[in-house]
């Protein structure tokens, strides 16, 4: 049975049906510009959302060109184990800030937290000369040091798991569980939403970072996808082959959308289950 | 709290240790006999085409820089080239990580000044007077070669590539709509000015708005104003002193050539289409929809050449043609530029190199470059011209005569003070706003000399 709709939810839809509509304006006009034969020598203007020549030619070429393919591997493998380790560290620190006690937690949890204020660019040069030092560059293990401190992640997962009961970990002690156990069997069950958010954020922060690889990889077999993109744009802004540079961003975007599309639901799931029966 | 003033004392002082850490070896010589190379010599390129590829307006299959390298590869059996090809984007900051780290030996550099100031490259004059098979003078444009020195002019840091410089552009159509008599082949900014005013309006066979100038003024207004000063022979008047000690150098401002120049950009401002201030307007530049009669200090004319070569349509290529820019009582001016070749300060192999970046900077490269994306060479003779291509003879013709103005050139105050200067004063007159210009610039001349004096300290 459906609810009557009342006269203010419908100018509410509406409102918001027009919000979206313009949002996904630029978004339409880059598949649209992607898909114009004549924008391979120029953008369009004024800016149209039917292309007047359709022709698929500029999401065939770059794959002709450049490695696409290899690029996008190279992405998922780095995002892969970006997610995978700031995500376990997140959860491992957020789990000890919240619910254990040692000396020092404080002031080490402001620490960490007063690390965010340094721009990542006044670090990234001697990050490079550091990991350069250790023969790090060109390697995973570039991607997954620095990932080890995630630090947004450790402060979301602490605030997420100061909303779950204590006496869940104060049952399983009583019970002879060990620290290990109660983290891994009790707390990271009940953290699905925030894991979910955390996956989604590094997903698309190790995705779309251009300056960090750019920095630490040399060799072209592995450039990520988003250094392919740039690749694709001149020197002189995006007058030349403005076609492929949209269909390359379509691409590269394409998988932030499947993610987002099959983890929203654990995002925008607002209220921790607790385990516990009122 | 103290505690954690310590944490963040030790996190810095981590940090400074190593940043400061890492400083470059200043050893300068150079040993190997360049007949029997041998090693491996590795290149950083931004945004080259390193493979063959398909060009994506033709279709037609295009040979890569590796390709172009083979007849070098021949010549030196032993040796290895690699290429560490970058994208535009923060390619700054990754040049400046890999000269620190010696991952390339040769670099194609744009901000060369400053990384040689770095101690990151080395100066090549030690290899120019071993080698008795280059001479600079005969084998690259006169007006090339203070590009390539540090700021004193003293040392040479590398050779040229490609030798970009601006042109005015001309719509022959909209002259022809208007009924304008085409622009001469060396027009003068009075000339430009006053066509330009008769073609500012709706045109009379379209009906559309038309504009009868642009440039860029974001990208644009510096070097239009050193054509300017030229035009006006204000080159080596308006400031004296050594740039490479810029607490030394004199302002005079008030000096003829600078305030004409700036009176005429004022002049000329109702007659450019109103959002040039902030890069608008060029949406349709040298398109069939260009609305602008006269571009000034256009690099390039890629859109046409590209319809052209594409597309095989001409039409564009009738449409657009080229005036060389204003030039100076002594017959030089306007500005040009260059991306050199140099060769790190960590390279392990300095002769190998040099044979390298010879190669890259010599007249077989710089026609692959001609032949397949229109960059202009700087080397001399241009033998390699096709028959087809109305521009690229215009840009060499043109940089015969181009010279740069040291104190516009690289300095740092042209984007942060003088250019924003200019703006804030054409601004003015395109809000219809009087603009008192003697006052502006005793405010422009008291904020240089407070520069000038800061760099002192």
């Amino acid at each position: 049975m459906f609810r009557q709709t009342t006269w203010g939810q419908w100018c509410v839809m509406v409102l918001l049906s027009i919000g979206a509509g313009i949002m996904l304006v630029p978004f339409l006009w880059m598949v649209s510009t992607s898909l114009d034969g004549q924008a391979m020598t120029q953008v369009p203007f004024p800016p149209r959302l039917i292309p007047e020549e359709p022709t698929w030619k500029s999401y065939v070429i770059p794959f002709a060109n450049v490695p696409l393919a290899r690029y996008f591997l190279n992405s998922f493998l780095i995002a892969l184990c970006e997610v995978s380790v700031s995500v376990l560290s997140a959860l491992m620190a957020g789990y000890a800030f919240s619910l254990l006690r040692f000396r020092g937690a404080r002031g080490l949890f402001l620490f960490a937290l007063g690390t965010l204020m340094i721009p990542p660019e006044v670090a990234m040069i001697p990050s490079f000369l550091l990991l350069n030092e250790w023969g790090m560059t060109n390697s995973l293990w570039a991607f997954l040091l620095p990932s080890l401190a995630a630090v947004v992640g450790t402060f979301l997962v602490k605030q997420y798991m100061d909303t779950l009961p204590a006496e869940l970990r104060d049952a399983a002690k009583m019970d002879g569980a060990s620290e290990w156990t109660i983290f891994w069997r009790i707390y990271v069950p009940l953290s699905g939403p925030v894991i979910a958010t955390l996956v989604i954020l590094q997903f698309l922060w190790s995705w779309n970072d251009v300056l960090w690889p750019l920095l630490m990889l040399s060799h072209p077999d592995w450039y990520t996808v988003q250094i392919g993109v740039a690749m694709f744009v001149h020197d002189s802004g995006q007058r030349i082959l403005p076609a492929i540079h949209m269909a390359v961003a379509v691409l590269s975007l394409l998988p932030v959308l499947v993610l987002y599309l099959l983890l929203q639901r654990y995002v925008v799931k607002s209220i921790a289950y607790s385990g516990i029966k009122q | 709290m103290r505690r954690q003033r310590w944490f963040l004392g030790g996190w810095f002082a981590v940090l400074l240790t190593v940043m400061t850490a890492c400083s470059g070896s200043q050893d300068w010589k150079v040993s190997g006999d360049p007949a029997r190379l041998e090693g491996k010599v590795v290149v950083n390129t931004i945004d080259f085409k390193i493979d063959d590829y398909t060009d994506p307006v033709t279709g037609a299959k295009m040979p890569g820089l590796k390709t172009a390298m083979k007849p070098f590869l021949k010549k030196h059996p032993n040796l290895q080239v690699e290429f560490i090809n970058i994208p535009w984007q923060d390619y700054n900051t990754k040049q400046q990580t890999m000269l620190m780290s010696g991952q390339a030996d040769v670099f194609y550099l744009p901000q060369f000044r400053a990384f040689y100031e770095q101690g990151l490259i080395r100066p090549i004059d030690d290899l120019l007077r071993q080698d008795t098979t280059l001479r600079l003078s005969s084998r690259y444009q006169r007006s090339v070669l203070p590009l390539i020195k540090d700021r004193t002019g003293k040392n040479t840091l590398g050779l040229p590539s490609g030798a970009f410089s601006r042109l005015i552009t001309v719509d022959n159509q909209l002259f022809r709509d208007w009924g304008v008599e085409p622009l001469s082949t060396r027009p003068t900014p009075e000339e430009v000015l006053a066509k330009a005013k008769r073609m500012t309006g709706k045109n009379p066979r379209t009906g559309e708005q038309t504009y009868g100038l642009y440039w860029d003024g974001v990208w644009r207004t510096s070097t239009l104003l050193e054509s300017l000063i030229s035009y006006y022979g204000g080159r080596n008047e308006v400031v004296t002193g050594d740039v490479s000690r810029p607490h030394t150098l004199n302002f005079h401002f008030h000096h003829p050539a600078f305030v004409k120049s700036v009176q005429w950009m004022m002049a000329a401002t109702p007659y450019v289409h109103p959002g040039f201030l902030v890069s608008q307007g060029q949406e349709n530049l040298f398109t069939d929809r260009n609305q602008h009669a006269i571009v000034l200090e256009n690099p390039n004319m890629e859109v046409p050449w590209k319809q052209y070569v594409g597309k095989k349509d001409s039409r564009l290529l009738q449409r657009f043609s080229l005036r060389v820019n204003f030039k100076g009582p002594d017959g030089l001016g306007s500005p040009i530029s260059t991306t050199p070749w140099c060769i790190s300060a960590k390279t392990r192999n300095p002769a190998a190199a040099w044979e390298v970046v010879k190669f890259l900077s010599g007249p077989q490269i710089q026609q692959f470059k001609y032949e397949n994306e229109m960059v202009p060479p700087s080397v001399q003779p241009f033998d390699f011209q096709r028959k087809d291509d109305p521009y690229v003879p215009v840009y060499v013709q043109n940089a015969k005569t181009n010279t740069t103005t040291p104190w516009l050139m690289d300095m740092p105050y042209q984007k942060t003070i003088l250019v924003p200067w200019v703006s804030k004063v054409l601004s003015q007159v395109q809000q219809g706003k009087r603009v008192d210009l003697n006052k502006e610039i005793d405010q422009l001349q008291q904020r240089m000399e407070q520069w000038a004096e800061e760099q002192g300290r």
